[in-house]
């Protein structure tokens, strides 16, 4: 789970006053109603001018609007990142919203509340009297992960409710501003596996694989050569001189993996084998080995054996080893 | 030596041995009973590349037949053979029935 920081595009704050006969937009909101910038919500909620000894509560519904192409992302603290570029399966575990009362000389009263397509929230203040709203937040998300695209969809209504046995105009004379001070995310495992042994395997179907060796050159695509979860092996590249393999895995929402690994080192020896089984499926199942054994050489004289130890071709070392306990027996004597 | 065929089933003392045996290592001596069910070994020979003795080991192995088994167990190690001896005498001439 990572640190997620949004920067709003556009914000569209729509606000009513719930005693009908004052528009929530007319002298409540010091900006200008309707859709504004995210600085803008914040000066407006940060210069509410409200009626004095007014005991109305007062609500406004906040969205935001969905801006796919500009980067309003920012993944732990690396480039913003537009709606279209995040990769697949990113989900907003959390998103705190919160409300800043900032007349800290007027002792404020009353609750913040949020409501979610029908969903009531905690109340961000229980109504006591305190000097600022700052000690709690709301989870937006509220233990749901939500898409981008779902949560930018949200549309929350916030009431500021008054409590009449408190005395008026406390609460109105205070200023609030609200922020998304802290947001966590997620993202699905990469697409893609690489394996210690030089290969890669994926974690499903659906992706399109290209592999590029020795540069950037488009060297092929063996998206063919994919199936599902299966382990794809460096050794299945039969191009290129390289000793490193670039692959690029894609699917219908773009680029999801780009990376690189090394080419296992491997090396077949064509002087021995061993046919391990000639029935069935494994018939053709031939084990290389890199340490086959040689045929005796009878030489005179000679009173112990020769390993040749074969793991490396290029420079065979040998070893003497004593011949087995060589031993004769007499017949049965005796009777 | 024993009778020339299988004609009695005496009780025998095999109490030694004497080879023509040249090599080099320690040669491992052992008398084995029918199906190696009793054994003995003896005080290994040093084999020596050219000797002039034959030398005498003596054991203590009374079985109905026994087999000799000679043997080396390092590496390097050889021996040939040109002649064994076995000094064997009847004791008993059964077991019990």
């Amino acid at each position: 789970m990572g640190v997620l920081f949004f920067k709003f595009a556009t914000v569209a704050v729509v606000g009513s006053r719930l005693d009908p006969g004052v528009p929530f937009s007319t002298g409540w909101w010091a900006g200008t109603p309707g859709v504004s910038t995210d600085q803008d919500l914040i000066d407006n909620i940060n210069n509410i001018t409200p009626y004095s000894n007014d005991t109305n509560p007062f609500s406004g519904n906040l969205t935001f609007e969905l801006d796919q192409n500009t980067p309003i992302f920012q993944l732990d603290g690396g480039s913003f990142l537009s709606f279209n570029n995040l990769p697949a399966g990113f989900m907003i575990e959390s998103a705190n919203i919160t409300f800043l009362g900032n007349n800290i000389d007027t002792p404020l009263y009353g609750t913040v509340q949020g409501i979610i397509t029908g969903t009531t929230l905690a109340n961000y203040n229980s109504g006591a009297a305190v000097t600022s709203f700052n000690s709690g937040s709301i989870d937006l998300c509220q233990g749901v992960a939500k898409t981008p695209l779902a949560f930018l969809a949200l549309n929350v209504k916030i009431i500021f409710n008054y409590p009449p046995a408190q005395p008026p105009g406390n609460f109105h004379n205070a200023a609030y501003h609200f922020n998304i001070v802290s947001a966590t995310y997620s993202s699905p495992n990469s697409p893609i596996t690489i394996t210690g042994s030089g290969g890669f395997k994926l974690a499903g179907a659906g992706y399109n694989i290209y592999y590029f060796v020795g540069g950037d050159s488009l060297d092929g695509n063996i998206g063919a050569l994919i199936s599902g979860a299966a382990t794809v092996e460096s050794n299945e590249f039969i191009s290129g001189d390289g000793t490193s393999i670039d692959l690029e895995a894609s699917s219908g929402t773009g680029v999801q993996f780009n990376g690189s690994f090394p080419f296992m080192s491997t090396i077949i020896t064509g002087s021995g084998g061993i046919l391990v089984s000639n029935t069935g499926a494994d018939e053709n199942n031939l084990v290389l080995s890199t340490d086959v054994s040689g045929l005796y050489i009878l030489v005179p004289g000679k009173t112990n054996d020769t390993i040749y130890d074969r793991n490396d071709p290029l420079n065979i070392t040998t070893t003497v080893v004593k011949i087995p306990d060589p031993y004769i027996r007499t017949a049965f004597l005796g009777g | 030596m024993g009778s020339k065929s299988s004609q009695g089933e005496n009780i025998n003392h095999f109490n030694a041995i004497r080879m023509r045996i040249t090599g080099a290592g320690n040669l491992k001596l052992r008398f084995l009973s029918y199906d190696e069910v009793i054994t003995e070994d003896l005080v290994d020979l040093i084999l020596e590349a050219t000797t002039n003795k034959e030398p005498t080991r003596l054991s203590n192995f009374k079985q109905q037949r026994a087999q000799l088994e000679l043997k080396t167990t390092l590496k390097n190690e050889t021996f040939k053979v040109n002649r064994i001896l076995i000094f064997v005498k009847p004791m008993f001439t059964s077991y019990p029935g």
